[in-house]
Formats: structure tokens, sequence, C-alpha cells
């Protein structure tokens, strides 16, 4: 190619004598590695027949070299920003590195609180159960046991049976024989109770809305969640880093609003079809509202997005027999496009489950990240899942009797006098939230008093609850409130008592501050989402960073790691590019062959070229497609052993 | 209609494929030996604990000839995968509707991302997620399966087949219906009932929560523990609760699925070090630590090393006193996730501290799961009170996740205490100053005043006591040899004796066997994708001699490095010696058809087994 250099005389003869002598050894150099004169003989001689094919090589050739080096820089600590050091700096630098303590202490008074004042539980958890502080057995207002199966017998032997029969855990992941006979008898019967396609358990409740999310939504996808989503599916989307724009709570103008900025814009942006998502709950664990499912499903239709609904606590709570919100709607489940529930609220056993059609859960069973990387569950909680759930389906009088607790409750709850309290669930709902209309200044303040009247509520031997939330981690601080979860293992009577208790030790305790203001309560329960107190501006601008596709410091190397193993996912990339490369080249050479019929006429005439057969031709191809290969291959071995 | 309970007797009837006379088939109690082997040789025991002069043996370096005919595999894959994807979207439209957009919505599943899964696993589906019933035990009851298409999906055939499990994670064979544990749980199961009742902070702590935290944290020897109701989510909701923005995470690159999910959702910064390698942490170390943040080069608030005690694919084990003394040097916090060594490793089983005699208070965050060793589910986290009591109010799973449920903790108490043995109950004594919790234990019930045996508290670094009888339920009745520990001691001796032989032997075999010479988890290289199939069915449908049907994992992308396919053995307690010649005789046949074995001085199968107490014994 670049071979004789005949030295023109010229002012800088020198030079040219040098670079004369250094190209003359690179040649030696080249010459003396084995099949190069080949290699050579077929560039020249390739390279007038065929020019095109020999740009080709070369760019497939610059295109290993890139990925190798790209490669090579990548991940390195070496940013544009890197201050050099001496290791005598960095010695001193790491004397005086002090770090913050591991965890920061309780910044509030109240949070001192928090541990001590956790009931016990002494002995089985029931509607009745047994405090281990006082020894007295209270009304449990604050577990939720809508069927009330907490202290049912019958399940309990099918769980010695099967512990019998199974011995506690199957000690390995689903994919590695953890998948035993009664997950799949379970996973059909939920299916069949639903009336869907197919289902997939996980073994916590928490976890499976956490994942379900990032094995659908990636990077770029457009999720349209409520506002008041309930932690799990927060830290589902902060995972999944897609894109995600937010409706006033349960405001269906405000959601299509939204649906509608999406399809906007992403015509206005062009480019492939994005997924996109409206993420919900049944009922919302944050409040205990009901979505309007038929709306929502008659607007995902219309603007072709696909709906993640989370029931895991709808499941087994509303419907005739506890199927959930699609059946209070007479919304066909199989409507739903990712449908999670929860065996572990809805049916006192323990897991969730994720249900569609038969391609969305076996996506989930190679990527879903809590199903593949855990341990199965217990055989023992997917039988009681299934014996809860054949009660629920043969004994629908039940529900009347949560119905009707509900009823009597709320209608007891409504008999409050001095005090304003504001009930934003919906009246089927077993979950009832309240919240204070008139608040405190602080959140601390206003948890302190709700604890006030937990603590009261109990002395007179009905357990209720704060709602337990994270401050400083959720996305929309949700106001503090009472949490409240009624039974259907209670009596009218109870029901009544348990009422008349908790409207007491509220009045007691909030009455002596009850400068009620209509107005506020007016203007509040006309704006649900007004319970969402808004964050400082500070804080709204760190979670839009956190859920905004980009991540402030991407630029630098300090990236977080995929969660898929990260240097692994580079080199199957790695080698599916390169087998792309190859495929391409292929592809290429046999078109070239395919047309060479007209090559012989054209290379006759070439005296030097005495390959004018064509399987000499074709082998002379395969010559310098393995040399490609070869050197692409043994690249990256050299540089890990570099490593 | 209820049931999917037992069917007959202790679990299932023997199946067809041990008809023959396996090791277990011919026994008299055949069911009991099924789930946990008999094996009363005393030579056949070892003590697991670290021994500086014990050379750990080089790790082979597979051949460049593997290596490249192993790309060359993958590379014909996935142009195969290629082209049965062009043509099938083309001519076969019904099955990639659901990778396609159509109707105006985007295809659910992107066509890259399944690529692997559609055309490099579904080849080799039939290995992986094999329904099983009944115990994981020393064996495993498979429910025989076949497919008409290509493995899209699976017919059951009805037929069982019981096979030698070398795959569950059931180290100290606790996975039983049967003895001492069961017992227990079907006690707590009467008493309690199956669930807790809502999540922690709420109203979902019983006071069986609270006397296994304290165990656990005796087990440990740690100040506290907190317990969480899955393994994943111990890691995945917790380490967001210690570190955030302005933090540093240093994780080994091989470390578990759940810590880089709790790590992405704790949003701060991460870096990686190759795997083990102490010297390319130091570095990181120091770079980090001068570099400061990005950008601003304010110092990181903390960082947090995040390692795990035995790695999951590879059977190799972190460098506890080297991360020690780099500690103190650098002052990082250091947390060590030991879902595979607690209760697998050390002389007392209680991990990678006892292994290396470390204190175990030096550990900022020890984590850990009970799925393994203890047979039962969920995980924990120890450390300091201060750090544990701030968890507990800061951590996802303690606020919104449902609470553990009675009967896994009465599994995890019941095998925790027979590993540590109970000390018996004082007849007379004064109060128990010491046992006085925050949330007082059923103080009605006379037990809790029972007069409690004061530990020796303070334990130094590696004195591991037995359990204070007063930590377990009074209702809960343990037969003697789980109460005084002498079961407990056996099990982890014969694992420790298991794994040391299986590993050596695979070595003298001539496999590519990598990982730490102690650790119940054995991987041997296959390399090339082709041969895992072929390995885990030949496993299965033994030819020759011995039909015995033996079940094995092989795993591969995405699980390990992309080249690095491979088997992995997990030993349990529960194997006899013979149960682990039958293994090594069983890769000895495949490993010849399959040309798995290099090196030289290679030993043939019979003299391996004849030497293998040597074998063990040997440093
Ligand atoms: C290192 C590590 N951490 C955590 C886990 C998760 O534990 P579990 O299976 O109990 O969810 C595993 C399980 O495979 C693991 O290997």
């Amino acid at each position: 190619m670049n071979t004789t250099t005949t030295a023109d005389p010229s002012p800088v003869l020198p030079l040219i004598g040098v670079l004369t002598s250094t190209l003359v050894k690179v040649q030696n150099g080249f010459h003396s590695i084995p099949g190069s004169p080949i290699l050579i003989r077929y560039i020249k001689s390739s390279y007038q027949n065929d020019p095109y094919r020999s740009l080709l090589e070369l760019f497939l050739v610059v295109f290993a070299l890139r990925t190798i080096f790209s490669r090579r820089t990548r991940g390195e600590g070496q940013s544009r920003n890197f201050v050099e050091l001496t290791e005598k700096e960095i010695d001193e630098l790491v004397d005086d590195w002090q770090p913050m303590p591991l965890v920061d202490g309780p910044t509030t008074k109240f949070e001192h609180t928090i541990l001590p004042s956790l009931p016990v539980i002494s002995g089985p958890a029931s509607h009745k159960p047994k405090l281990a502080a006082t020894g007295k057995t209270v009304l449990n207002l604050a577990s939720p046991n809508w069927v009330g199966l907490l202290e049912d017998e019958r399940i309990k032997e099918v769980a010695i049976g099967t512990l019998r029969g199974y011995g506690l855990s199957p000690c390995g992941p689903p994919g590695f024989y953890g998948t035993l006979d009664v997950h799949t008898q379970l996973e059909n019967d939920i299916a069949r109770f639903l009336g869907i396609d197919s289902v997939i358990v996980y073994s916590q409740s928490f976890s499976t809305i956490t994942s379900v999310i990032p094995a659908f939504a990636k990077r770029g996808d457009v999720v349209v969640a409520d506002k008041s989503v309930n932690f799990a599916i927060q830290k589902g989307l902060q995972i999944s880093r897609c894109t995600v724009k937010w409706y006033e709570h349960n405001d269906m103008a405000d959601l299509e609003r939204q649906l509608k900025a999406v399809e906007k814009e992403a015509k206005r942006k062009g480019g492939p079809l994005k997924r996109r998502f409206i993420v919900s709950e049944g009922v919302f664990e944050n409040n205990g509202a009901m979505i309007d499912l038929a709306k929502v499903v008659e607007l995902k239709k219309k603007y072709k997005f696909r709906l993640i609904l989370d029931e895991s606590y709808s499941f087994g709570m509303v419907g005739k027999h506890g199927k959930g919100v699609t059946e209070v709607f007479g919304v066909p489940a199989t409507e739903i496009d990712l449908l999670v529930g929860s065996m572990a609220v809805g049916l006192n056993a323990g897991g969730g489950f994720c249900a569609g059609m038969e391609h969305v859960t076996h996506h989930q069973r190679i990527n879903g990240a809590a199903f593949v990387f855990s341990a199965a569950m217990p055989g023992l909680l997917a039988t009681t899942a299934s014996a809860a759930i054949n009660i629920m389906q043969t004994s629908p009088q039940i529900y009347s009797q949560l119905a009707e607790n509900i009823r009597t409750f709320r209608q007891g709850l409504a008999k409050l006098e001095g005090v304003t309290i504001y009930i934003p669930s919906n009246h089927q709902s077993a979950l009832i939230h309240v919240y204070m209309l008139s608040p405190p200044e602080s959140i601390e303040l206003e948890e302190r008093l709700l604890q006030d009247v937990v603590d009261d509520a109990l002395g007179q031997g009905v357990l209720i609850c704060r709602a337990a939330r994270l401050r400083g981690q959720e996305v929309f601080e949700p106001a503090p409130s009472l949490k409240i979860m009624i039974s259907a293992a209670f009596t009218k009577k109870e029901t009544e008592k348990m009422a008349n208790t908790v409207r007491n030790s509220l009045t007691k305790v909030l009455g002596s501050k009850s400068s009620v203001k209509v107005r506020k309560l007016r203007r509040i329960s006309a704006n649900a989402s007004l319970l969402c107190k808004q964050r400082s501006d500070d804080d709204r601008l760190w979670q839009e960073r956190m859920f905004s596709n980009t991540r402030p410091d991407s630029g630098s190397a300090y990236c977080s790691i995929p969660l898929a193993p990260g240097p692994l996912l580079r080199d199957f990339r790695l080698v599916h590019d390169l087998c792309f490369c190859y495929l391409l080249t292929i592809i290429i050479l046999s078109v070239c062959l395919l047309s060479s019929p007209g090559q012989p006429s054209l290379s006759a005439a070439d005296t030097c070229c005495t390959h004018d057969d064509p399987v000499i031709h074709f082998r002379r191809s395969i010559m310098v497609f393995s040399w490609l290969a070869l050197f692409r291959l043994l690249f990256p071995f050299i540089f890990s052993i570099q490593l | 209609m209820l049931g999917h309970g037992p069917k007959g007797g202790y679990g299932f009837p023997n199946t067809a494929g041990s008809a023959n006379g396996g090791p277990w088939g011919t026994n008299k109690s055949g069911n009991r030996h099924s789930e946990f082997g008999w094996d009363p040789n005393q030579n056949w025991r070892y003590t697991s604990q670290y021994d500086p002069n014990c050379k750990e043996p080089k790790e082979v370096e597979p051949t460049y000839f593997w290596l490249l005919t192993t790309y060359f595999s993958y590379l014909v894959l996935i142009s195969l995968g290629h082209l049965r994807d062009f043509w099938g979207k083309r001519f076969n439209k019904k099955e990639f509707l659901h990778l396609m957009p159509q109707d105006g919505y985007a295809a659910l599943m992107s066509d890259f991302d399944s690529f692997y899964t559609r055309r490099l696993k579904l080849r080799l589906d039939d290995c992986f997620s094999r329904p099983t019933a009944g115990v994981a035990g020393r064996t495993v009851t498979l429910l025989d399966r076949k497919s008409d298409d290509q493995h899209k999906s699976f017919q059951l055939t009805g037929t069982k087949t019981r096979a030698l499990n070398i795959s569950s994670y059931n180290y100290l064979g606790f996975a039983q219906a049967t003895g001492g544990c069961a017992d227990a749980v079907e006690a707590g199961i009467r008493k309690y009932g199956i669930s807790a009742g809502g999540a922690r902070l709420e109203a979902g702590t019983l006071d069986l929560h609270v006397q296994a935290e304290k165990l656990v944290s005796q087990f440990i020897g740690s100040e506290d523990a907190m317990i969480v109701s899955m393994g994943f989510a111990t890691n995945s909701t917790t380490i967001p609760a210690l570190v955030d923005r302005g933090c540093l995470v240093i994780s080994d690159e091989f470390n578990h699925s759940s810590i880089r999910f709790g790590v992405r959702l704790s949003g701060a910064s991460v870096r990686t070090f190759k795997h083990n390698d102490m010297k390319a942490l130091d570095t990181l170390l120091r770079e980090s630590i001068s570099q400061g943040q990005p950008r601003t080069h304010r110092p990181w608030k903390k960082i947090l090393v995040i390692v795990e005690g035995l790695y999951s694919m590879e059977g190799t084990m972190l460098h506890l006193p080297e991360l020690i003394v780099m500690k103190e040097r650098y002052k990082f916090y250091l947390y060590v996730d030991e879902a595979h060594s607690i209760g697998a490793l050390g002389p007392n089983g209680r991990g990678v501290c006892d292994y290396f005699g470390v204190d175990p208070r030096c550990i900022d965050i020890l984590m850990g799961t009970f799925t393994k060793s203890f047979g039962a589910s969920g995980g924990y986290i120890a450390g300091n009170k201060d750090v544990i009591d701030r968890i507990r109010v800061k951590s996802h799973s303690m606020a919104y996740a449902e609470a553990i449920t009675p009967p896994v903790l009465t599994q995890i108490i019941s095998s925790m205490a027979s590993i540590m043995g109970v000390s018996p109950p004082l007849t007379a004594a004064t109060s128990s100053p010491d046992f006085k919790p925050t949330l007082a234990l059923h103080p009605s019930s006379s037990d809790t005043d029972l007069p409690a045996l004061q530990m020796a508290h303070e334990p130094g670094p590696a004195v591991y006591g037995p359990a204070p009888s007063h930590y377990l339920p009074p209702w809960m009745h343990l037969p003697p040899a789980l109460l005084n520990g002498t079961e407990g001691r056996e099990r982890l001796r014969r694992l420790a004796f298991n794994s040391r032989y299986l590993s050596s032997g695979l070595r003298k075999l001539g496999f590519v066997v990598s990982g730490h010479r102690d650790s119940p988890i054995v991987p041997l290289f296959l390399f090339h994708p082709g041969k895992m199939p072929v390995f885990s069915r030949m496993m299965l449908e033994r030819v020759g001699k011995d039909r015995t049907p033996v079940v094995v994992v092989v795993v591969a992308y995405p699980a390990t490095p992309l080249i690095s396919s491979r088997v992995r053995f997990c030993l349990s307690a529960a194997h006899t010696k013979h149960d682990i010649d039958l293994i090594l005789r069983a890769c000895d046949e495949i490993g010849d058809i399959l040309d798995l074995k290099t090196g030289k001085n290679r030993w043939s199968a019979d003299e391996v087994i004849r030497r293998a107490e040597e074998l063990v014994h040997e440093n």
C-alpha cells in the first residue's frame, strides 16, 4: 500500500531518511507476521477489483478499534475534573477526612418516642389480641384483617399439612428448584379467582410492585402517576428511571390533561413510540380513597396507555367476593394490564402477586428482580393463601358483614362533635384514614396529637395506629393520619363500641383545641389533594431531580451501577455488537461473491491477479474475515490480562 | 379442598426415579433420610476455620482455546437468533406481536432486552425452574414435565422423580418436614396462626419478633438486630436508610442484585471495584477520599463499603482481616452481606467473623438471610443498638412492608437455638437485670420472670455462647439433641467436611473450580453455553452403572460474566459422604464426555474417593 517511497531530493532529506527507515522497519515487521503477504496481496488486488469493499473493511477495523478503546476509558476515575495529587497529599487528605456518623440521631423529640410507644402483641395477632405491656385484651383496628382469617383454625390446619409435606422453606429461588407445585397452584387459584390469564407470586408484598414497575418501564418511558400513590410504587418509579408525570389525586380531569400533554409531547418530539403507563392504586394505602376505575380505563384506552393498578389493599377487601376494585366497577380484570395485589394484606398469608397476560408474567420470571434474586416463599404461605381464596369464594356473607361493619363504624364516628376530622376514605373501604382538619403548625405536633389519640384509645381497649410514614422520604409528604382497619370478624356491637371509643378519644385529645374552622373544612373536602402538604421549593427541586430521567451527576464517572450486573451487561453488548459486525461482513461478502460472475472479465485484464477463480476469491474473503475476527476477539483477552 | 398438604405419610411417596435403589431408596425410614442423610462416621467431619497457613489453591485459568470457542458459540447463537428474528418477524408475525408496536401501543418488552431470553435462555429452559414438590432437603422430588414446542410451554407428565439435591441453599439441612424444628413450627402455628398482622411500625410486632431479634443479635454477637420479612428487601430497603446523596458506596463488582437495588434507591454515588481485589479497593478509596465528590470536590459525607461474606456465584470469601485494617485507615463504614455465610461458615456457624476470628462488633452492619442455613425466610440487620434503632424507624420495610410471619420466626428461633445450644435455666437466681427490653415481653406470664441464666456478657471476639434459655419462647419444646447443641455442631462439622471434600475432589479430578475450599458453594466452570443443558440433563438422566439422578444448577449470564457459564453445587449438612462420592463420580463421567478437565496430576475418581480424608485435611 504505502511501501514504495523513493526519496526525492528535497531540503528535508534527513527527515525523509528517518521516515523511510521506520517505514521499512514497520514493513519488515509486518512481513514477518505469518499470513501477512496474503493479506497484502489480497488488499492490493481487492482494492483494484473493488475499492468499496476495502473501504468497508477499513471501516470495520476502525469500528472495532473504537469499541475497544471506548471500553478502555469508560468507568475509569479519570474524568475531566480529576485533580492530580501526590501520594503524600493523598495521605494527608485521608488523615484529615472525617466521615459523618453512620446514622443521624433522632432529629426530633417525637422520634425518640416512636419505638417505645409501639404496641407489642403477646400471642397471636387476631381481632382481639393481648398486649404484652399490660396483658389486656384489646379490640384490634390496626391489622389488615378484612376477612377475619387471622386466627382461623381451618387455615392453621392447612398450614400444618403443608409443613409436614414441604417443610418450611424451599431454600432456593424459583429458578433453581424453589418452584413448588403449591406456588403454581396458588398462581392458578388467583388467576381463576380474578378471571385473568396468569399470575406470578413474589415473596414479599412490598417488593412486588417495586420490582414490577422497573421490569417494564425503562428510561425514556413515560409514567403518569397519581400523587397519592404508596411508597412502594414511588420506589418502583424511582428505580425504573422513567419520566414521571404526576396528576392530582383521583382528579380525572387532571389525569386527562396529563395524558394529553404526554401525547402532544410525543407527537412534537417524534421518534419511536415510548411505553406509556398510568400507575394508580385500587384503594389508596395513604388515605383509603378509591380509584374511579371505569373512567381511568376509558382514558387509558383513549390515549393508549397501559394501566398498572396496585390492589394491595383493595384485593380481598372490596367487591362482592373481595376481588377488588375491578369487581366493584364491573370492569373485567383483563382490562388491567398489570394488576398487583397482596396475599399478606388481603389473604392474611404472605407475599404479593402480579396478574396479567401470559407474556407479562413470563417476562417477570426473568426480569422481576425481587422474583429472580430472592428465595421462593414458604410453601405454607402459598397454601394458606389458596385456602383463604377458597373461603372468600364460598362464603360471600363475609363481605356483607364487612360492609355492615364499615357502615356501623363510620356512622358511629360521624356522631363526633366539637372536633373536625376529615375522612377521605371511600365508604366501601375497610381502610379508614382520619385526618385532622385544623392541624397545628408542625407535622411533628400533629403526629404527637394523633399518637395521644392512639394511646388514649388503647387505654380504653381499642388498638388503632398512627399511619407509619417515613418523613422526608416520600415524594409528596402525606399529612399525618390515624389508620383504622375494619374486620369482618367483629360483631355489630363490638364495632359500635370501637367507634364510640375512637370518637371519645378524638374528642378528648383534640377537642380541647377545637377552634373549628368550617370554611377550611369545605375547602379541603372540595380538594382532597391539599392533603398532600407540598414540601418547600428546595425539596421539590430535589424530587424533580430524583424522578427526572437524567441524573444530576450522570456526566461524571460516578454514575450509579445498572440494575442488571454492570460489567456483564457490557460484555453482552460487546459480543452482541461484534456479532452484528460479523453478520454484516458475511452478508456483504456473500453479496460480493454472488455478484462475482461479472468479475472474471474484469480481472482478466488485470495481469497481476491470478485469482479470478471465484473459489479462490471466496477463500481469500474468508481469510480476511478471520483476520478481522481474530484481531477483534483476541483484543479483549489481551486486555483483561492487562487489567 | 382446602389443603394441598401431604399426600399420605410424611410427604410424597417415593417415586419411579429411585425405584432401582438410590442411596436413600433402600433405607427403612426412607422419607426421613431423604431429607437428611444418616452418616455416623466421625472421620467425615471437619471444622470450618480460617487457617493462615493453609494455602488456597490457585485459580485455574481457562485456556485460550476454551475462551475462543466459547465466544464462537455465542457468535453462532446470536447470529442464528437474529436470523430467526428476521424471518420470524416477517413470516410468523403472531409470535412476535408482543415485541412490536401495535395499535398505538409501544411493545411492552424491548426486542433487544428480551433477545437473550428468547434466543439463548429458551434453549435451555428445561434446566431452569423445574417444578418440585415436597422438601428440598438431601433429595428433592421433581415433577416431570415435557415440552412439545421448544420450551415455550411445559406440560407435567404426572410422574415424579426423586433426585439427589445438590442445588438448594440448605446448608445446614434445616429444610425438613420432620424433626425438632418442624415440631416447633407446628406448635408455633397452633399458637400464633400464620400472619403477624401489619407492618412492624404499626401493629405487626409480636412478642415473637422481639424474642427472635434478641436471639439473632446474640447469635451474631452484635448489640442489636432487626428482622425483615424478605432477604432481598433487607438489602434493598435498609441501604437507603444508611446512605443518601453526598455519600459514596463502594461495592464489589459481584455484589448481589438486592444490594444494587438498595444502592440505587438510596441516591448515593457508587463505585465498584474488581471482585475481592483489596489493592483495587485501596486505590479506589484513596482516589475517592482525596478527590471528594465529583465536580465540587466537597468531601464525601461518608463512605460505605459493601461486600458479601461468601459470594454466591463464585464461592469466594471476602478478605475480612485486610478489610478491618483498611477500615481503620480510611474510616469507611463496612456493610457485610452474610446471606450465604451465616450459619455455613465458622466453627460455631456464626459466619465470616467467626471463621476469621474477628470481633463482629468491628463491622458496622452485618446483614444476612434466613432462607439459606436456617431453612426459613427473611433477613436480618445487626449492629450497634443506636444504629439499628435508627434503621428501625427509617427503613422502608419496617414502616410499609408486612412483618415476618410467626411460623417463619419459629423456624428461625428453633434452628438458631439448636446451632447455639441452649444453656440450662438455673433454678434459683434473682431477677435478670440484663433482660429489660424497651418492649416488655409478656410480663403478665410468669415465664419471663423465670430466673434467667446470665450469660457472661461482653463476649470476647470469638466467644459465642449458648442461647440463654429465657430467649426461647416458653412454649417451645426442643428435643435434647437440639437443646444441648450437639446436633447443631454435628451439622456444622458435616457441612464443613462435605464442602472441602467436594471442592478438593473436583480439583483433583481436573475440573476448573473456583472459590474457597471451605465454601459450601462450589462452582464448576463449563464455559461453553452449549455444555450447560447437556450437563444438567446428563446429571438428571445418568448413563452408566449408577443411575441415581442428581439435580444441579447451571448458571450463566446475566448472573455470571458472559463467558464463565458454570454449574453451581451447594453442599448441605444433609449430604452423606456417599452422596459426595456419587457426585464426584457423576462429574467424572460427564467431564470426560464434555471435555471439562484440564491440568496435570489428575486423580481417578476412585482414588479421590479412597483418599477423601487426606484431601480434606491437606493444607
Ligand atoms: C448475597 C445475597 N443477599 C441477599 C439475598 C436475598 O435473600 P432472599 O433469598 O432471602 O430474599 C441473596 C439470595 O440469593 C443473596 O445471595
